[in-house]
């Protein structure tokens, strides 16, 4: 598993690559001494795993794995003990406190290698090439038939994704789930809309119907849009 | 308080023990902390001298992680932890004290002056010793 390490403090990242070194399946990639620098990394290369200290001046590690667009598995490790719930709500691997010490950094790695072996998480990572994709859904992990996608809507945080009778509430922004749908198949038809472009019905104006449902068209998408369903 | 050769201040067996007999490890540690500690503490004096509580928590917060590669938890966690934790608790306060400090907040300054004296003089005897 390609990990990397994120912490502002560098014998706390000099530490954990040590006990990385110790692990034959941990293959170590990358030190990051802040989350900027972690997020724009992990935007470009694949990251299995990431080890990630919580208090950093610019930005929290909780905030980072809120903005992430990729998923690697986290292990948090932090001086306290206060976040652990937020981390349980984030779906983390493991949170440990610090000092680290080799039999419980095992535990954790040991954690991260199952998820990492098991079945949902490659499903996760090969499902643009296959029929469905996989959500969580009130910590339930879903299967969605691509093809019955009709409409994506964006509420914050959490995206509300309409198929055929069913409305199923995912947290991951719209720009997040975007990525993971082919793009010959959906268009972002506005800021807060993405259109499955073989469930469009009727085009007017400024609104798009899938039967009656009425999913507006934004100014700038206008154009593209049209052009996708061969009007122009 | 003096760091005699019968009474070290420092103890190197968490990082031993990470080690797993990599001394180049140690010896690495060592050096990040030698090197990089007399910043730490400039920074922190700064920032209690200018009452920014924001960094000073910051400071803190970093020492927490710091101080056991060196065994110096045993000696200052608890110097390091109540002022992270003071500092914490002043931490929307500096523009207040600009204006009109509270009896509070001067009380805590204080506090936060006096365990700071206390841990500037560990980590000078820390390094001294390290650098053995």
């Amino acid at each position: 598993m390609n990990c990397i390490v994120v912490d502002d403090n560098k014998m706390a990242r000099t530490a954990i690559k040590q006990l990385i070194d110790q692990v034959d399946f941990l293959n170590f990639v990358q030190e990051c001494s802040n989350p900027i620098d972690a997020f724009n990394y992990l935007n470009k290369e694949k990251v299995d795993l990431v080890f990630l200290d919580i208090e950093m001046p610019e930005m929290t590690g909780l905030e980072l794995i809120k903005n992430l667009t990729t998923h690697p598995i986290i292990i948090l490790i932090t001086a306290k003990k206060d976040y652990a719930v937020e981390a349980f709500e984030l779906n983390v691997a493991d949170y440990i406190v610090k000092p680290v010490k080799l039999p419980r950094f095992m535990v954790a790695v040991s954690k991260a290698k199952e998820l990492f072996d098991s079945k949902d998480h490659k499903m996760e990572m090969n499902e643009k090439e296959k029929e469905y994709i996989f959500v969580r859904a009130d910590s339930v992990l879903m299967k969605i038939k691509i093809n019955e996608i009709q409409y994506i809507q964006a509420m914050g945080d959490y995206v509300n994704i309409f198929t055929s009778g069913k409305r199923t509430t995912v947290h991951i922004t719209l720009k997040a789930i975007e990525e993971k749908l082919p793009k010959d198949l959906f268009f972002r038809l506005h800021r807060s809309y993405i259109i499955a472009t073989n469930h469009i019905d009727n085009v007017e104006e400024n609104t798009a119907y899938i039967g009656k449902h009425p999913i507006p068209i934004g100014e700038q998408f206008k154009k593209e849009l049209l052009k996708k369903i061969n009007l122009i | 308080m003096r760091a005699g050769a019968s009474k070290r201040i420092t103890n190197l067996d968490y990082l031993t023990d990470l080690s797993k007999g990599n001394t180049l490890f140690v010896d690495e540690m060592i050096e990040i902390f030698i090197a990089e500690s007399p910043d730490e503490i400039i920074v922190l004096e700064k920032a209690i001298h200018e009452k920014d509580f924001k960094l000073i928590k910051s400071c803190a917060h970093k020492m927490i992680s710091t101080i056991p590669f060196v065994g110096l938890d045993k000696i200052i966690e608890t110097e390091v932890s109540e002022i992270e934790k003071l500092a914490s608790a002043q931490a929307g306060s500096s523009a207040e004290f600009i204006q009109a400090p509270s009896e509070g907040l001067i009380k805590n300054i204080k506090k936060i002056e006096v365990l700071f004296s206390r841990i500037k003089e560990v980590y000078r005897l820390a390094i001294l010793e390290l650098k053995e």
